[in-house]
């Protein structure tokens, strides 16, 4: 049995938890990471392939239209093979590194949303479960059927009552009395693939007996769709990625063998949060694709489009728009690269990294799409193009995979447990803070001591010295600002979301310009006089500089802020049903 | 059927192409290469051929550096067998220089048949399969859309302008292949790591003497900017006019 391990915070080192302590832990982030040739080559044909056919058969604009996939789409994901991208080879799939996996992913994202959301339920989260923590037996068992596509998997988590509280769940394994099977009964809602899965991976509580008390313990388990006691709602109407089909998924008594118990019981929690992890790598490079591909129409467009006797894209408030994204998906690119790589070195927990990039990826993404729209003027507006389909589709990444709040307070509450360490009796209460958001005990007491010499970049290349020691200025001021907010708030810094976000958002600019140094260095490093090289240069600073401003502005409000006034605007509105005074003309 | 393909390693038709600073090339910074186009038809007949004959073996050969291993391997990854790489510096632009190297490959080697695309997209030369059809002193049936071989006889049409034209020929035999014979499938992943396995053998090429060099690679002449002669029914009798003296087309 696979213990969960890759986010293993007890032996695995974190660069953005290291942030948090005011440490730049380099040896994590460089050198930047490469594709060997033999990947490049592979990639080169996985994507040329996908291109070629998808252009034949994939119509995002009809599948948006008529909320299904063409005929021949699903069949012909499993005859190119991807259903099995990431399934080890000696499993049936093609055992592609996070890096070429992820690539892809960006490529079928960019292509059709729907498609992108069926293939990563698929294999990011489906089977995960099964290649990261199956036996051998279920691995042979199940693996190479969903490497061809024959069996199509879905991640079952959210349940009615519980969504982002996974704990809160109420589905139940019961064991048998001869202990063959568990009887799993509950209510899964909002799955991805549903309709067309072979295979779940579902959660739920089974009752076990410790220190003589009863208790309920979240496990994982591998269901055969087609066992007696499944059944499936009603497809539901969404804003977007229409053609992914998502139901309801109901367990009533269903037998489930003991060899389909994916772990040990009570592991399933961190199970879920495991494969979520490594998931969320694909949303981001999903968002980065997407928000490349979308702005080059529009680029396309400003260029023809002619008022006032001259192209749109000569217009400056146009060119800003153009500029902004170019300088955040490059850092986008670097930094979902980057955490693919650290998925792919083993040894690394990433846990933290990904998440930061399926934030800043889904909402860059997000303003992307709107702002392409923008350009595009009425025309954007319309169904005849591809923009409002692009921004319908592109709002689900805010909100699965762990909706960006959640991912705000895991970035802010798993970066304060080392510092909270560090100012000792803090110690368990942050272990797990997902876990016990809502009932944490534990004390914080004591007086922080200086222990972290000035942080600082050393591997930078000297023509990013001022940016490196602008980032390692951040890292210094976040280390030291974080040790006030736990000095001030002890363990009530649980409750203080307004700092979490804050602190989430400065370490995550930190994270993504650090990616940046990371992947421009190794390009001034290897082709110092190549025109692509200049250009990422101009990318790089203008990404940092305006990291560094939002970042500074983000550490400032941890100790200056004028929270209270928010809480009672906010606790105002929530209390009296109404969001603000009456408008002058009521 | 032992069918051997000559392929050529090409860059993407959809380039945006610029002369080196040689001016006796394109620049290939930032080109992406791949299957030459009809190369590519050419693999998919012979990997039809042999699918239906029930077997066989496909060969590809490809001439040229060390970069021509990736073609190689991506038609080992749609389906080829096994890939003999010629290796040469570079590729020189006399078709007969290239023919020989190939000929010295394949004769003696029992091939029934050797498939070329009809021209290559970055030439348009269309000298080195019928060269080499000659030096190898076998039948060659040029710009074939349809392909049919079997027990020793093949069939194959021609299209021409505004009709077609069927010709049937003897094995061994070369044929250089024209679109249309088939789409070239696109490699699966299983494919794909196949291919990693499959065997690539690289030899240095007997190239002939290549008495044919480029001297200059220029751009076509920028075309002049349009005219704006004047706006609706009263611009015609101008437009007319300048149409029937400059332009001398009326
Ligand atoms: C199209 C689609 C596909 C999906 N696919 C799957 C799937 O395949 N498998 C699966 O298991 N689930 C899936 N989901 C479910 C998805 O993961 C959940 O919707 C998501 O986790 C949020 O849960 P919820 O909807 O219950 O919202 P809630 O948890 O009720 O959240 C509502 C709002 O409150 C915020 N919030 C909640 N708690 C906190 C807190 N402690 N601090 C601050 N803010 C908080 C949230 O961020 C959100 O803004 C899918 C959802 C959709 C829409």
């Amino acid at each position: 049995m696979n213990e969960p391990h890759l986010a293993n915070p007890e032996t695995n080192p974190s660069f953005t938890k290291g942030l948090f302590c005011g440490e730049i832990r380099e040896e994590l982030v460089f050198p930047y990471p490469v594709l060997s040739a033999e990947e490049r080559e592979s990639l080169g044909l996985i994507l040329g392939s996908f291109r070629s056919w998808a252009a034949d058969t994939v119509d995002a604009a009809k599948h948006d239209h008529d909320g299904q996939f063409g005929p021949g789409v699903r069949e012909g994901m499993a005859e190119l093979g991807l259903m099995g991208l990431n399934i080890p080879e000696e499993y049936g799939g093609f055992g592609a590194s996070a890096k070429v996996f992820n690539r892809v992913f960006g490529e079928i994202g960019a292509t059709d949303g729907a498609l992108a959301v069926y293939f990563g339920a698929h294999q990011s989260i489906g089977c995960k479960g099964i290649t990261l923590f199956g036996t051998e037996a279920q691995k042979q068992k199940y693996l190479p059927r969903c490497a061809s596509g024959e069996l199509v998997a879905a991640f079952c988590l959210t349940e009615p009552g519980s969504g982002s509280d996974a704990q809160a769940m109420k589905a139940t394994a019961t064991p048998s009395a001869d202990g063959t099977h568990y009887l799993l009964s509950g209510t899964k809602i909002w799955i991805s693939n549903a309709g067309f899965a072979g295979l779940f991976t579902v959660f739920a509580k089974v009752p076990v007996e410790e220190n003589g008390k009863k208790k309920n313990r979240v496990t994982a388990f591998i269901v055969d769709a087609k066992a007696p006691g499944v059944s499936l709602g009603k497809l539901e109407d969404k804003l977007g990625i229409k053609a992914s089909d998502t139901r309801g998924v109901f367990f009533d008594n269903v037998k489930v063998p003991v060899e389909d118990r994916l772990g040990d019981v009570g592991h399933g929690f961190r199970i879920a949060l495991e494969i979520l992890n490594s998931g969320r790598l694909g949303l981001s490079a999903a968002s980065a694709r997407g928000t490349r591909r979308l702005m080059e129409e529009a680029l396309r467009y400003a260029k023809q489009r002619e008022q006032f006797g001259r192209p749109i894209g000569s217009f400056e408030m146009i060119q800003r728009k153009f500029a902004t994204f170019a300088y955040e998906t490059y850092a986008l690119d670097s930094a979902w690269m980057l955490t693919a790589d650290m998925v792919d070195r083993g040894g690394v927990d990433f846990s933290l990294e990904t998440a930061a990039c399926k934030i800043h990826g889904s909402e860059l993404a997000f303003k992307a799409a709107s702002e392409a729209m923008q350009v595009a003027g009425g025309i954007g507006y319309s169904k005849e193009f591809p923009y409002e389909r692009g921004l319908r589709d592109a709002r689900i990444n805010l909100i699965f995979e762990g909706t960006n709040e959640i991912l705000r307070a895991l970035v802010a509450l798993m970066g304060l447990q080392q510092p909270g360490e560090r100012l000792r009796a803090m110690g368990k209460a942050f272990r797990n803070p997902l876990h016990s958001l809502g009932v944490i005990g534990g004390f914080l007491a004591g007086k922080a001591k200086k222990t972290v010499s000035t942080p600082e970049f050393k591997l930078v290349h000297p023509e990013f010295a001022g940016e490196a020691a602008q980032v390692a200025e951040l890292v210094k001021d976040l280390g030291a600002a974080v040790e006030r907010v736990l000095m001030k708030h002890g363990k009530d810094v649980i409750d203080k979301q307004f700092l979490q976000e804050r602190m989430a958002n400065a370490s995550i600019d930190i994270y993504l310009s650090t990616a940046v140094l990371s992947r421009v260095t190794a390009a001034l490093e290897h082709a110092p006089d190549s025109a692509n090289t200049a250009w990422e240069v101009e990318c790089a600073r203008s990404f940092i500089s305006t990291a560094y401003r939002r970042a500074r502005r983000n550490i400032r409000g941890l100790t200056r802020h004028r929270d209270e006034r928010l809480k009672w605007l906010a606790e105002r509105a929530l209390d009296s049903g109404e969001l603000l005074p009456a408008s002058p003309t009521d | 059927m032992k069918i051997a393909v000559c392929i050529k390693r090409t860059p993407d038709s959809e380039s945006r192409f610029k002369v080196a600073s040689s001016a006796t090339g394109i620049d290939e910074t930032g080109l992406k290469f791949d299957v030459d186009d009809f190369a590519g038809y050419a693999v998919e007949a012979a990997l039809q051929a042999n699918e239906k004959g029930g077997g066989g073996e496909t060969v590809v050969i490809a001439l040229g550096p060390d970069n021509v291993q990736e073609v190689l391997r991506k038609a080992m990854s749609m389906g080829a067998d096994r890939a003999i790489h010629l290796k040469a510096d570079s590729l020189p632009s006399d078709g007969l220089a290239v023919a020989k190297a190939l000929s010295a490959e394949l004769k003696d080697q029992g091939f029934d048949l050797i498939l070329f695309g009809k021209q290559a997209f970055d030439t348009s030369a269309g000298v080195v399969g019928t060269a080499t059809a000659e030096l190898l002193g076998l039948p060659c049936v040029t710009a074939v859309s349809k392909l049919d071989v079997s027990a020793g006889q093949g069939t194959a049409r021609r299209d021409l302008e505004g009709a077609g034209e069927m010709v049937s020929f003897p094995l061994p035999a070369v044929v250089t292949i024209d679109e249309g014979v088939a789409r070239p499938r696109y490699p699966s992943l299983k494919g794909i790591m196949a291919a990693k396995k499959k065997p690539l053998e690289s030899k240095p090429a007997q190239l002939g003497d290549a008495r044919v060099t480029v001297q200059k690679m220029e751009l076509p002449p920028e075309r002049a900017a349009g005219r704006i002669i004047g706006e609706g029914a009263a611009a015609v009798p101008e437009l007319i006019r300048l149409l029937q003296t400059e332009a001398k087309v009326l």
